[in-house]
Formats: C-alpha cells, structure tokens, sequence
C-alpha cells in the first residue's frame, strides 16, 4: 500500500460482485479482475473478494488490494471485524476425502508449483476423515446455492491446518458432475449463472465463520472435453487441471481478521469504506446493506446485470447510479480527489437558497444519481 | 452440525430501517446464517424474499 501523505488518509474502495448470480462481469472465471486492476489502480487501498481476483490458473499479483472471503467481507462491512494486512500468510490445504487418486495429484502438483515456482509457504495437507458431500442447488432467484453432508470434516480438517501452523486455509471439495448440461454448456459460453459458485461460497464461509482465518475454494472437478467455442470469459477454467493457483496466490497475502485483538495502526476498519461499487441489480447482500447505514459512497453499475433484481432504489439505498465500470473509475477518481461529478459537466447547477428544489436526489452527500 | 437452506419472506416495511439487523434476527430463528441475501423485492406486496444457508446442530 501506498504511504499516506501527512494530511491525507489512503483512499479505501470496495468492489463487490456476488458470486452465482449471473454478473455479466465477474460471473464467468475470474473475469472481473481487470475491473480489479483498473480500479486498485485509481484508489489507495482495494478490498474485493475471491470471485472478483480468482481466475483458476490466472491471477494477477494486486500490491494495494486486499483478497477477504465473502463471509469476513460482510463481518467487516458490519463494523464486527477489522483487516489486519500481511507480509506473508501460511497456507494449509484441506482435500476433499472424495477427490479421486488422479485427480488429487493434479492439486498437489498445483501445491508443489507455487511453492517452486512461487516461493509460497504451504503447511503439510490434510485429506477430510469423511467425503465432504457436496450438493448443489439453485433457487426461485435463479441464484445458485449448495450444502455439504459432512461440515464437521472440513472443521475437523481445517482445526488439524491450523494447529500445524496454517494461518490461511485453502479448501478443494470434490464438486458434483452430474449438474444440468445446459446451465454447464451455457457458462461455458460465458452466459448463464455459474452452476458451483453458490456451494463454493458456502464451504469458504463455514471456514472463515469457524476460525476467523482467510479462506478460499478451488472446485475438484475433471477436465471437460475440448470445445474450440467457449466464451474467452470462461476460457481461465479451461487451461488446466485445476483451479487452485490463484486461490493459493490469494491467500499467501490475504488480511487477516481482526476479531478482539487490540487494534493495531495499520488495521482497516469499516468506517475507512469511501466507496463501495456494486451491480445495480444485486444491492441485498449483507456487506451493501451495512454500508448503507454509512458514510461511504455506493456506486450502483447499471450494465452489470444479473439474474436479480434487488436495486438501491427497491431497499431505500442512497446511491449514485452510473452505466459502466469505465463510469465508476471516473466516479472514484474523482471522489478521490474532493471534485464534485457536477464540475466536471458542460454546465454547472447554480447554487440555490436551502430547502429549494434539487438538482438530483443520489447520494446524500454529492447529489449526483438517481437523475429526475 | 448440517447445513440447510431455506428461504423467508420478510414485510419491507419492518426491516428497511436496519435490514441487515432484521434479515440476520428472523434467520437465528432457523439456525446460524452462514451466507444470505435478499433476492427479490415484490413491489407489490412490499415484501423482500431472503435465500440463505444456515447451519443447525444434527
């Protein structure tokens, strides 16, 4: 992160893309990490999530961004946890009992990999006692959900990580095959709601909530045949035999939690939130809702869609609604810099006498969204 | 312990105040929440639809 300077406090963004719900941006494998960049580049500090930075094989090493679990994600917004950032976190492994031989040699490999060739830390293995029985569904929403058969397994294993000396722990769950070939087919076509995603969330959040440790999950899955067609924005989950490197990437520099420790100058807490950016469409996650009873600034993008329809304006949410992420930059650019949008436009609203009529009625305080 | 989705409907009215607050206090009535999110708002009767997954001991 970059030094603050003597009178000005590092500028802190959230971007949020909820996970298996479709996001035209973000929904697909990891193709909302150039959002990431871009934004990490005009902000100080960049808080996201997994499903945002994740890319399977592909990652891309962010110095001002903060890689939090979903769950820790919502703590913190909450105001109930703060983020402790790291030099190095050690990373443990927890394979899913069900993983077949072949297969879990494939994510060793991947392990071993990032240790030579990376230089991570990861502690010794674990495999489940039990296999971690993953079930999938998807709701009314169209959102998708799953549960597990044996959540004390995964805590038993993950306890076992954490007593070796693991301060992150990276979960591989052996993932269904049997799941709809159309919703398969159509994500692979970058269309459609990733049918794994909603299972993935539950499994990292078990952990998280469990320990107070970052956490993340690569799907066990085997290889799909060939399809010269797919989506370039699905193409990351095609290239390899595992989706385990960037969660391993992830974690070896995810912030810890801060849960009753003493607070320490460089923890990030809640309240130093200037800004979150969010679908439009997806504006009832706990972490949008926390930040709605603050201070920061909630940036709604509009072509961000997704199959929800859960908007700022449906909740009572104070937002300034723009079209795109390319808007959104110039939105935190700007806000970072103390200009007001209304400046940057061909004509400038007069000042009115209190109580007049407004020339927006967005953000509380900038008054730029929600256009009459 | 098992983990168990569900979903709830909830008055808009009743909860808009502090949702998040409101959300996770009808959930503990299920369980733990583990992950949930409000997924669709009926405007016409004013209500908000919640899917989540909690956790319940087995």
């Amino acid at each position: 992160m970059p030094e603050p300077f003597a009178n000005h406090r590092p500028y802190t963004a959230m971007v949020v893309v909820p996970t298996g719900i479709g996001a035209a941006i973000g929904g697909y494998a990891g193709d909302a990490l150039p959002l990431a960049r871009a934004m990490a580049s005009t902000v100080d500090v960049f808080i996201t999530h997994p499903n945002v930075m994740n890319g399977a094989q592909l990652y891309w090493p962010i110095p001002n961004a903060l890689y939090v679990e979903g769950y820790g994600l919502d703590q913190f917004a909450a105001g109930r946890w703060g983020l402790r950032p790291v030099h190095r976190n050690r990373v443990g492994i927890v394979l899913d009992q069900a993983i077949e031989e072949d297969l879990r040699w494939r994510h060793l490999q991947a392990a071993e990999a990032t240790r030579a060739t990376l230089g991570l830390d990861l502690t010794d293995y674990v495999i489940t006692d039990r296999p971690l029985g993953v079930e999938l569904r998807t709701a009314a929403s169209g959102a998708t959900w799953g549960t597990i058969q044996n959540p004390d397994s995964l805590l038993r294993a993950g306890e076992r990580l954490l007593k070796a000396g693991a301060d992150a722990i990276a979960v591989i769950a052996r993932f269904p095959e049997d799941t709809d070939d159309d919703a398969l087919q159509s994500y692979r076509q970058g269309q459609g709601v990733d049918p794994l995603a909603g299972a993935e969330a539950v499994i990292s959040h078990l952990v998280v909530r469990s320990f107070q440790v970052p956490c993340a999950h690569a799907p066990a899955l085997s290889p799909l045949p060939l399809d010269p067609t797919i989506s370039p924005k699905s193409a990351a989950e095609e290239i390899g035999y595992t989706f385990l490197p960037c969660v391993l990437a992830g974690l070896s520099k995810a912030p810890q939690f801060v849960t009753n420790a003493p607070a320490q100058a460089t923890d990030i807490w809640a309240e130093q939130v200037d800004a979150l950016v969010i679908p439009a469409t997806a504006c009832g996650g706990s972490a949008t809702l926390s930040l709605s009873q603050s201070r920061t600034l909630i940036i709604a993008v509009e072509d961000n869609t997704t199959t929800l329809n859960v908007t700022p304006e449906a909740l009572g949410i104070s937002a300034i609604r723009v079209g795109s992420y390319l808007e959104a930059l110039g939105i935190l650019a700007a806000h970072k810099a103390g200009v007001h949008p209304q400046s940057l436009g061909a004509v400038v609203p007069k000042l009115e006498e209190l109580g007049g009529k407004k020339w927006g009625v967005g953000n509380r305080e900038w008054g730029i969204g929600n256009r009459e | 312990m098992k983990t168990e989705f569900i979903t709830l409907e909830l008055n808009l009215a009743e909860i808009k105040a502090d949702c998040r607050q409101a959300v996770e206090e009808r959930l503990r009535t299920r369980g733990a929440p583990l992950r949930w999110a409000i997924t669709h708002i009926d405007n016409e009767s004013q209500t908000a639809t919640v899917e989540a997954v909690v956790t319940q001991a087995s």
